[in-house]
């Protein structure tokens, strides 16, 4: 804590009222004691302030001069009530102004909203009517296009519903093939009475109605009768069934109309035994597709050695043929009295030795496209 | 009121910086109103609103008698930032702040009071002599700001010389150091 003393002189020090003498023992006191240097400072920032707040105050009072001025002159008084008002109006003319303002919108918007909207639904009316007659334009065409697709599906499947290929087992044209390829004209079971043609594409070229006389649905095998008024008969077959059984890597091949030309595909018997080792069927690695059905496998010498009934899905150039032994027995099933003419196999065969395109040239006559309609 | 010639924004900073009680009055009635409407939307009274009008106004005079100060926007527009500034203080003191304030102004940012720590503000001088009391804050202003010497005021308080009163006035001195905190 300073003395009285000490501050006295810091304050004449500040005032310039020290002597020469007295100045310069002040001055040097001060700098070689701090805390004096700094009372200094402090009494030098007390004096600014005091400066400072005089001016300001001197200021103020002026300022208040102002006030009181403008008050005297705006006519009214600051308590008044219609200042009040006047406030009211200051601190919430803005808002009333939107308020005001968006009331008018709305107000206007919307009459002119539902003026518009008038004049649009008469506009409207008429384009909706026009919208409902082209609909119904639309939905007529769209029925025309459907029956067009219907008749055309219709076309489609009168051309043929599902084919396969036979082959002629008598001269007296009893032929064979699969029972799923004919199935939908078993009269009994569909109640349908397609139209079974059978068509050669070869050379000579055939076309005859056929029946069926007999179908064993387990095995997939159908009997077929050419029941056409001209069909003169087959004459002398070049090949007989095969009464022995293949052996296994024996060279096999087969003639078919997967499409509507004939197809020569071969390969070998690759297991006695069927799918699932069916023990009626072989496994032969031909090639085939869905028109393959129901054709004749020959081995070299031009014999048939099964029929084709189905291809394994899963696996390529794989495909199941039922065993001459098999057709032999479904032959004995078919009763006798049901056939006008018995069933006569052929016997001897002419193509062993023969090359294979002179084979397949005799064969060809003897295999035909089954079309159903 | 009397038509006056209208005064450019250059000859009001320039009045304020002379001294010019004339230009000071006029610019003092000018902005008023705005200040007024302000505070008075902002949950204030008129007088309150006066307060930080005048301090705004002698914070503005203030910064122009300081040559360094640059005034980047309009008078208007500073006087109007003041305020707001000040006003929201005053809010926050009174914790009557709401979030949000009604502006009708384009406003600056004002800086945090800059000079605080190197010189005593016209509020804290105050504020401390206040504190200070009867008769310490007479002795000091008569003084200080009177100017009047240790004899007169020794005359005026009833000393019985100038010696006491100098004694009663180093002591206030030493309490208002205390109080301010140098």
């Amino acid at each position: 804590m300073m003395t009285n003393k000490q501050i006295e002189q810091i304050e004449r020090y500040l005032e310039g009222q020290l002597s020469a003498k007295e100045l310069r023992q002040f001055e040097e006191e001060l700098s070689n004691d701090k805390f004096l240097a700094q009372e200094v400072e402090a009494h030098q920032k007390l004096r600014k302030g005091f400066d400072k707040y005089a001016k300001s105050k001197q200021l103020k009072s002026m300022l208040n001069e102002f006030h009181e001025e403008m008050a005297a002159q705006s006519k009214v008084k600051p308590s008044s009530l219609n200042f009040s008002i006047k406030l009211f109006q200051k601190k919430y003319l803005p808002t009333i102004a939107v308020a005001a303002s968006v009331a008018l919108i709305a107000v206007l918007s919307t009459v002119f909203t539902l003026d518009y909207i008038k004049t649009l639904e008469g506009k409207q009316y008429s384009r909706v009517q026009q919208l409902a007659r082209e609909l119904n334009q639309t939905k007529l065409s769209i029925n025309d296009l459907k029956n067009t697709i219907k008749a055309q599906e219709n076309q489609h499947s009168r051309v043929q519903k599902s084919g396969g290929t036979c082959f002629v087992i008598s001269s007296d044209g009893y032929l064979i093939t699969n029972y799923h390829v004919v199935k939908k004209t078993n009269q009994h079971l569909e109640g349908m009475a397609d139209s079974l043609v059978i068509e050669s594409m070869t050379n000579a070229q055939h076309r005859y109605r056929i029946e069926m006389i007999y179908g064993n649905k387990d095995k997939d095998i159908a009997i077929l009768k050419i029941s056409d008024s001209n069909f003169t008969g087959f004459g002398k077959l070049p090949y007989t069934l095969e009464k022995n059984i293949a052996d296994l890597g024996e060279e096999v091949f087969t003639l078919a109309y997967p499409k509507d030309d004939i197809v020569y595909s071969e390969g070998t018997v690759s297991s006695k035994t069927g799918f699932d080792s069916d023990t009626t069927e072989y496994q032969v690695s031909i090639p085939v597709n869905r028109g393959n059905s129901g054709s004749p496998v020959f081995n070299s010498k031009g014999n048939i050695i099964g029929v084709i009934t189905k291809k394994d899905k899963d696996s390529e150039g794989v495909a199941f043929a039922l065993k001459t032994k098999e057709l032999f027995k479904i032959l004995e099933e078919v009763h006798p009295d049901s056939l006008k003419i018995p069933i006569v196999l052929p016997k001897s065969n002419k193509l062993a030795g023969v090359k294979r395109p002179q084979q397949i040239k005799k064969l060809q006559d003897y295999i035909f496209q089954v079309k159903v309609y | 009121m009397n038509q006056l010639k209208i005064l450019t924004e250059e000859e009001f900073v320039e009045g304020i910086r002379q001294d010019n009680r004339q230009i000071m009055n006029r610019l003092y009635k000018i902005h008023f109103p705005m200040v007024l409407h302000f505070v008075n939307t902002n949950n204030g009274t008129e007088d309150e609103a006066k307060d930080i009008y005048q301090e705004a106004f002698i914070i503005l005079y203030e910064n122009l008698q300081n040559p360094d100060f640059q005034l980047n926007c309009k008078i208007k527009t500073y006087i109007y930032s003041v305020c707001r500034r000040l006003w929201l203080k005053n809010l926050y003191k009174k914790n009557k702040f709401l979030g949000k304030i009604e502006d009708f102004e384009d406003f600056i940012l004002i800086e945090e009071d800059e000079q605080v720590d190197t010189e005593i503000h016209f509020g804290q001088m105050e504020e401390a002599l206040n504190k200070l009391g009867e008769p310490c804050r007479t002795i000091l202003e008569d003084y200080y700001i009177q100017k009047l010497s240790m004899n007169q005021i020794a005359e005026k308080m009833g000393y019985t010389n100038a010696d006491n009163a100098k004694t009663q006035k180093y002591k206030c001195l030493n309490r208002l150091k205390k109080i301010i905190g140098i």
